[in-house]
């Protein structure tokens, strides 16, 4: 019997133990890349040679024409590290080995170039897993490298078993590292939708704004792995780290109008009049701008800076935070909503209150004076301004018509009003001369408010004996007196406006008589300051060529013409004012 | 109801915080504050020990996002230490292990902080 051992070159085929040795280390673990090295290293040394890399099939890429196949460098030993992850193209790979010295194919070149002699493929089950490529083989003696081409049939032979052993080691690596894979982007999208829920269920519990913006950017932060970002709102609110949004605002517009979808900076259209905002961009360190979209509207955008980590950032990643976006922006919208609902019911509650305060304030019902017909109206517009009336029978006799309008609006206009009437019901019955009740009012006014607080205020006894009207006008729209002949009379007599300041000068008293058929009108600025649509007032002109022109009717109808003529003009325009309006008429 | 809780301990060079419980978009706020109070007493070799930490959402990971580069700046570093596989997992599959160094116990990340300093 022949002895085998006699040939040198089957001399390798004889180590059947360390063949063994090394099929049992290969299969013993799933690691590819472990099995890859081993491979490698073990083939090296029994060859004796200096060079060796594997190539791996990579998983088809969309890229690719069909029937290419890629294949990528994912071991080299002793040619550097220059190949390491390269991609070739092929087109039909081929299953047997071959020598690539000289006349190489196109794509095994490089390869050659690096010293690579001879291509082994790794096939399991008919299939082509990837390549061996070995060279660069050294002569055990002279120390030099020989030929190409130069292995002997038998180690070639040595080479295919020993790739065959490995070839199914290197199959299940590739699976357990493909199922790896798959496991990882599973749960990669996991945690995503861990995420999304996590947020949805957040975002609908909270209203504060801030905590709203701060939750997006934390999450924003730490499944991106970002920190320089900004988000900037539709309303012009800009949350923003690590990034200067100023520069980037001035093109506010444009950049709303051009992202729809998450988009590169690098991919913006080039256009000419996107190449500002672009450049802003860059200058900013954006790279990439997420829209935030509610109702199929931008709402906002989301600026992204480069990544801590360095990488750019992927189609998901942006598709992930294009999604909590929206999640974020509806529940940004919602809060807004939500806010601005509470601020209106607030105001609404507030100006019951002021309404309350004011009706409990106005007279119930009037005094009838003898021979004079009395009518009146208040009319509270939405916001209730701070107009007061009054009509008060004194002690002697006498009545007392006051009218006045204090400053602003709401609450804070019938609380000053609550208190003018407060002081003047308590100065009436003492029947102190008209002037230097005035003094005192103003005088308590002013000390006890702000001086941006006033009243326009008009007082005056009317005595149904004598038929007379003393009076002071401390700032007041002047009131009319139509006389029965139709002259017209205005009550202006009196000084400075309630609570300005301390009363230096006296006020100054007026007196008028009246005839029947005489008629006293009156108003405040609510009716000559009633303004239409185009901000066209009412005026004083007009009310008095009015009031002429139905003085002759009775106080109550007088006030409803009034009201009709003032309706007529602002033609459906909302009243910003009070209207206040007291006729009175001698019969 | 998520409960989490941070408490605080240090020693000569290092501040050690302490998460216990589920952090998650509810209970991120918390842990801001812990690194708010920590850098407004510009205490800035944190380490976090995540021993007793049960869970981890993409909120919490954030907060550690906002806080790394003022605390390096400073010269300081925010270590981790004591992950469960779950919460190591979370992290890992954000990309966290190529900005924060993690140990597996606190000693070692403690022994860092003190080589440095």
């Amino acid at each position: 019997m022949k002895q085998l051992s006699a040939s040198p070159h089957n001399q390798h085929l004889l180590d059947v133990a360390p063949l063994f040795e090394f099929s049992t280390l290969v299969n013993s673990t799933l690691d590819l890349k472990f099995i890859l090295g081993s491979v490698l290293l073990t083939l090296m040394a029994k060859l004796r040679v200096t060079k060796s890399l594997v190539l791996l099939k990579m998983a088809p890429q969309a890229t690719l024409k069909v029937g290419e196949n890629r294949f990528r460098v994912e071991n080299c030993k002793g040619i550097g590290s220059d190949l390491l992850r390269k991609d070739i193209l092929l087109a039909r790979p081929p299953k047997k080995d071959f020598s690539i010295s000289s006349a190489a194919p196109p794509a095994w070149k490089i390869f050659s170039r690096a010293g690579i002699r001879q291509i082994f493929p790794i096939i399991s089950h008919d299939t082509v897993l990837g390549y061996f490529g070995i060279g660069g083989r050294m002569d055990a003696k002279l120390k030099i490298p020989r030929k190409a081409g130069q292995f002997s049939s038998g180690e070639k032979e040595f080479v295919d078993i020993f790739i065959n052993v490995a070839a199914s080691a290197i199959d299940k690596g590739i699976a357990f590292q493909e199922l790896h894979s798959v496991n990882r982007t599973l749960d990669g999208k996991i945690q995503e939708l861990k995420t999304l829920f996590e947020l949805s269920k957040e975002f609908t519990a909270v209203v504060d704004r801030e905590r709203l913006l701060k939750l997006f950017s934390f999450t924003l932060m730490g499944h991106i792995g970002a920190n320089r970002y900004a988000v900037c709102l539709k309303d012009g609110e800009v949350v923003a780290s690590r990034i200067n949004t100023l520069n980037l605002l001035k093109f506010k517009e444009k950049i709303f109008s051009l992202v729809t979808s998450p988009v590169r900076v690098s991919d913006f259209p080039k256009r000419k009049s996107l190449a500002a905002p672009k450049a802003a961009c860059e200058a900013a360190g954006i790279v990439a701008i997420v829209p935030l979209q509610a109702q199929n509207e931008v709402k906002g955008i989301v600026c992204l800076g480069e990544r801590l980590r360095g990488g750019g950032y992927s189609q998901a990643d942006l598709e992930f935070i294009y999604s909590i976006g929206n999640l974020a922006i509806i529940s940004l919208e919602n809060s807004r909503l939500f806010n601005e609902a509470i601020e209106k019911q607030k105001m609404e509650d507030e100006l019951t209150i002021a309404r309350e305060i004011q009706n409990g304030l106005l007279p119930k019902s009037l005094p009838e004076i003898p021979g004079f017909q009395i009518a009146a109206l208040n009319s509270p517009s939405k916001q209730v301004g701070g107009d007061y009336y009054d009509v008060i029978r004194t002690n002697n006799g006498k009545f007392v018509l006051a009218i006045g309008d204090v400053s602003g609006k709401g609450t804070p206009a019938s609380l000053l009003m609550a208190n003018v009437q407060a002081t003047i019901r308590a100065l009436v019955p003492f029947d102190l001369p008209l002037a230097e009740c005035t003094a005192r009012v103003n005088d308590l006014l002013f000390e006890n408010t702000n001086a941006n607080k006033f009243i326009t205020f008009f007082w005056g006894a009317l005595d149904p004996d004598s038929r007379t009207l003393r009076y002071v006008n401390a700032g007041h729209n002047h009131p009319f007196v139509i006389k029965a002949d139709g002259t017209v009379k205005r009550l202006g007599e009196g000084g400075l406006i309630l609570g300005i300041m301390k009363a230096l000068m006296p006020y100054q008293e007026g007196s008028v008589a009246f005839e029947t058929g005489d008629t006293l009108v009156l108003f405040t600025d609510g009716v000559s300051e009633a303004m239409d649509n185009d901000g066209n007032e009412y005026t004083e002109e007009r009310l008095e060529s009015f009031l002429r022109s139905v003085s002759s009717r009775p106080p109550q109808e007088i006030i409803s013409a009034v009201q009709e003529d003032v309706a007529r003009h602002v033609s459906g325009a909302p009243q910003s004012d009070d209207i206040t309006l007291i006729v009175v008429k001698a019969v | 109801m998520s409960d989490f809780k941070v408490s605080f301990r240090e020693n000569s060079t290092v501040h050690i915080m302490d998460l216990k419980g589920y952090l998650d978009a509810h209970t991120t706020p918390h842990l801001e504050e812990a690194f708010q109070k920590l850098i407004t007493e510009k205490k800035y070799n944190i380490l976090v020990n995540c021993k007793d930490l049960s869970y981890i959402s993409s909120a919490g990971l954030g907060v550690f996002m906002a806080f790394i580069e003022d605390v390096r700046m400073n010269k300081g570093d925010i270590k981790l230490s004591n992950m469960s596989p779950k919460v190591f997992n979370i992290f890992d599959l954000l990309g966290f292990p190529m900005l924060y160094e993690i140990f597996k116990d606190e000693s070692e990340a403690v022994k860092k902080f003190e080589a440095k300093s």
